[in-house]
């Protein structure tokens, strides 16, 4: 078996290989498209959406199915709500891990975690 | 020529020498800065240098023992891992031995060995999990991937003499 210790070909191959994830690394650092939503209506989880999804996607949820969440290029929203104060509207749009957003009348919380299935034991209003 | 015999017993020899590699690799301490789960990965020298010299079936025999001896030592999960790794890395080391032939180094083949036991492990562990949340681990493991096939690959070079030497004592 005569061979060399290193050729050309293997010097091609690990500098695609590590351009691969370097390109990687770097196109995730500018895209946070690793975040899930959740939602929650009276402590349970009804819904998790990917936010890496492109298509919106419109929940509906709350007491009387009137609250109206809307994930959209990789942000999620409320969008409309009874409630008298519009906190949860007000909150803006979430995109980040660790973002939280809730509307407390309507009992509907939407939380960004990192990955699909952290659901807490209980949420306490 | 080796005649049957002398083949089983370098093949004993040489699964003898990747338990020992990977027993060897567990007791370094481990370092902090390897992210978790990954390895030197010692005992592919053994593979890779059976792969060579005897072809694919030995080759598959040495990553074989392994495997048992990860079974007996650390249980199924273990051995599926083990195996899972195992496999796909001789394919893949025997494949390019055939196909890329001396246009390939050491180093090129132990960096494709070890970037496929990552990736037959890593479906292994889909598999056995049931999810495919493990996904994202995959650009961390090409990259360890990498520095550890490099690290095999002048290690193989180095004691290339030393395994064809010990091949010899089994030829009459």
């Amino acid at each position: 078996m005569e061979r060399k210790l290193i050729t050309k070909f293997d010097i091609f191959l690990i500098s695609f290989i590590v351009l691969l994830t370097v390109g990687y690394f770097v196109f995730r650092s500018f895209s946070d498209n690793k975040a899930f939503a959740e939602i929650y209506f009276d402590g349970e989880i009804v819904d998790t959406v990917n936010l890496a999804e492109k298509e919106e996607k419109k929940i509906i949820t709350g007491e009387n199915s009137s609250v109206v969440i809307v994930a959209k290029d990789g942000k999620i929203y409320f969008e409309q709500s009874p409630c008298p104060d519009k906190v949860c509207i007000k909150s803006g749009k979430l995109s980040k891990n660790g973002d939280f957003a809730s509307c407390l009348p309507e009992k509907v919380v939407i939380k960004i975690s990192g990955a699909e299935g952290n659901e807490p034991d209980a949420i306490v209003y | 020529m080796k005649t049957k015999t002398q083949k089983i017993a370098l093949l004993g020899i040489l699964g003898a020498q990747a338990l020992a590699l990977s027993f060897l690799e567990n007791l370094l301490p481990a370092m902090p800065f390897l992210p978790p789960g990954v390895k030197l990965g010692l005992s592919n020298i053994v593979t890779m240098f059976t792969a060579g010299t005897m072809g694919f079936f030995p080759a598959l025999a040495v990553t074989l023992i392994k495997s048992l001896f990860a079974l007996l030592t650390r249980g199924v999960t273990a051995f599926f891992m083990s195996f899972g790794g195992g496999f796909l890395s001789t394919i893949a080391m025997c494949l390019m031995i055939k196909f890329v032939k001396e246009k390939a180094g050491y180093i090129g083949i132990a960096v494709v060995s070890s970037l496929s036991h990552n990736f037959g492990q890593l479906i292994v562990s889909i598999i056995i999990t049931g999810t495919t949340a493990m996904i994202s681990y995959a650009p961390i493991l090409l990259l360890s991937g990498i520095v550890m096939g490099i690290i095999t690959g002048i290690i193989l070079k180095a004691v290339m003499p030393l395994l064809m030497k010990q091949s010899k004592y089994f030829t009459l």
